[in-house]
């Protein structure tokens, strides 16, 4: 026959039986799914076991009080040198206890450093490690995006409040740049999420022409539920995926392999998205730096010319001067030269000239020299043949009609002659022949 | 807009018109060509960037 209780009742029974059957400490290994503290101080976390095929197959709540905390914390952080953060693995030690409220959880005394590397950790380490062996790891990331990635091919599930963000920060962006965003579907939580989002990846592929680039994006959940993107296949699908795939999955928290192998890993879809933008943006600045260097160039290129055009403008002049100078010159040279020439051409002519004056003097000197002498014999010719001294000497001329008597036979008897002496003459008459 | 077919090469041409202008053997009778040219260019892009292309919106929307 069943007893009537309250819950509370019934609660407080569990909570007086688990308290009686776990009356130790215990130590524990499990690895930290998630991990918070409150305003108090008090840490929150959960933690979970998984078997070998990475399945999860126990999770407890777990809490430190802040008292504890305070102590542990930086103890663990000091000695491990990693964070106390979900993802590790942890040896803690426990008492279990059971709320009426609150139901089982374990409270946390001490948490052994050693032991911490946690499984998560290790396993991302390994799948790395393998990537890194296999010469994949850097595949996508050594892609080039697009200078304009407009046309994303987006991998979300429909109903993640990232998408909507995303979808919206794209579309009311600063700039107004066009944005063409296709979802395609995927689990993005969940054990099956790895290979749904391979299945999304494959379907891109067969219109991967028609994209610039693959977003994967989901809003932040608990970290326990960002194991799926530690995931082998999903990793070496990305790492393979002919156009770079930009990872917005979670939080500041949370780093996946995922986040590895991307060609971007940003922390949420909005910051997806406002990486995008910039890239645009960054084009678009570009556009305006290469529009302003043609801008720029050209002008000078124009300026330059009209440099060297009002340079060889301002040069003509000068240059006409000093022409017409240097023909100045060379016309003043002919002009001297030629002034030479005829002042030597003169100063001939005058000695020619006075040589000949000279000459001619001495010629005329000579003839007339000759003359005189030729006179004064002729003188003295003149002077022997003259009738003077014959008419000194008693002898006369007799002349009839002015001319001189020669012969009788031209005289008759009556003719008036006149006789001519050396002293006078007189008239006279012919009586008798 | 002749010859051009993406913004990438777009870009390209205008990388090679800065090129060119920076180049000794830039003619001044050619300037004028690559200004009109650049001007074409920059407002391809700009197009780009900014203006819905429909024919691309329609083709994706058929996924």
């Amino acid at each position: 026959m069943p007893e009537n209780i309250t819950l509370y009742e019934l609660n407080n029974m569990l909570s007086v039986a688990v308290s009686n059957a776990f009356p130790k400490q215990y130590k524990v290994a499990a690895e930290i799914s998630e991990l918070r503290e409150n305003n108090s101080g008090h840490c929150y976390m959960e933690l979970i076991e998984k078997d070998d095929i990475g399945n999860t197959v126990a999770k407890a709540r777990a809490n430190i009080w802040a008292a504890t905390y305070r102590k542990l914390r930086p103890f663990f952080e000091h000695s491990t040198g990693i964070s106390l953060t979900a993802g590790i693995k942890v040896l803690v030690t426990v008492k279990v206890g059971f709320d009426p409220l609150y139901h089982y959880s374990l409270t946390v005394w001490d948490i052994d450093p050693a032991y911490t590397v946690g499984d998560m950790a290790i396993r991302r380490t390994q799948i790395l490690n393998r990537l890194a062996q296999e010469g994949v790891i850097d595949d996508n990331k050594s892609l080039t995006l697009s200078p304009v990635p407009q046309k994303i091919a987006v991998i979300s599930s429909a109903t993640a409040a990232g998408y909507g963000d995303f979808c919206d920060q794209l579309k009311n962006n600063l700039y107004h740049y066009k944005f063409y965003p296709i979802l395609f579907k995927a689990l993005m939580q969940g054990e099956r999420s790895a290979e749904s989002i391979i299945e999304a990846l494959n379907s891109v592929y067969e219109n991967i022409d028609k994209f610039d680039c693959v977003v994967i994006i989901r809003g932040g959940g608990a970290t326990s539920e960002l194991n799926c993107f530690d995931d082998y296949n999903l990793a070496l699908n990305v790492s393979q995926f002919p156009l770079p795939v930009i990872v917005g999955i979670g939080h500041e928290r949370d780093t996946t392999v995922l986040d590895f192998v991307a060609y971007k890993s940003v922390k949420t879809p909005t910051a997806v998205a406002e990486y995008l933008i910039s890239t645009l943006a960054e084009s678009d600045a570009y556009l305006n730096e290469l529009s302003g260097e043609i801008g720029d160039r050209i002008k000078n290129l124009l300026s330059e010319n009209q440099l060297t055009l009002s340079l060889i403008e301002s040069k003509i002049p000068s240059l006409i001067t000093s022409k017409v100078e240097r023909e100045q010159n060379r016309l003043s040279q002919l002009q001297s030269r030629v002034m030479v020439g005829v002042q030597s051409q003169v100063a001939n002519e005058f000695i020619k000239i006075v040589t000949l004056e000279t000459s001619l003097k001495n010629q005329l000197e000579r003839t007339i020299e000759r003359e005189q002498n030729r006179v004064a014999n002729l003188e003295k010719n003149i002077t022997l043949l003259s009738p003077d001294k014959i008419l000194k000497r008693g002898y006369s001329i007799a002349v009839k009609d002015g001319y001189p008597v020669k012969s009788v036979s031209e005289i008759n008897e009556g003719d008036a002659l006149k006789l001519i002496f050396a002293d006078g003459e007189v008239k006279t008459e012919v009586k008798k022949r | 807009m002749k010859d051009v077919k993406t913004y990438s090469t777009a870009v390209e041409e205008l990388e090679k018109i800065v090129e060119l202008l920076q180049s000794d053997n830039c003619k001044i009778d050619d300037l004028k060509g690559y200004a009109q040219r650049s001007v074409e260019l920059i407002k391809f892009c700009k197009a780009h960037l900014t203006q819905t292309d429909e024919e691309v919106k329609k083709l994706l929307e058929e996924l």
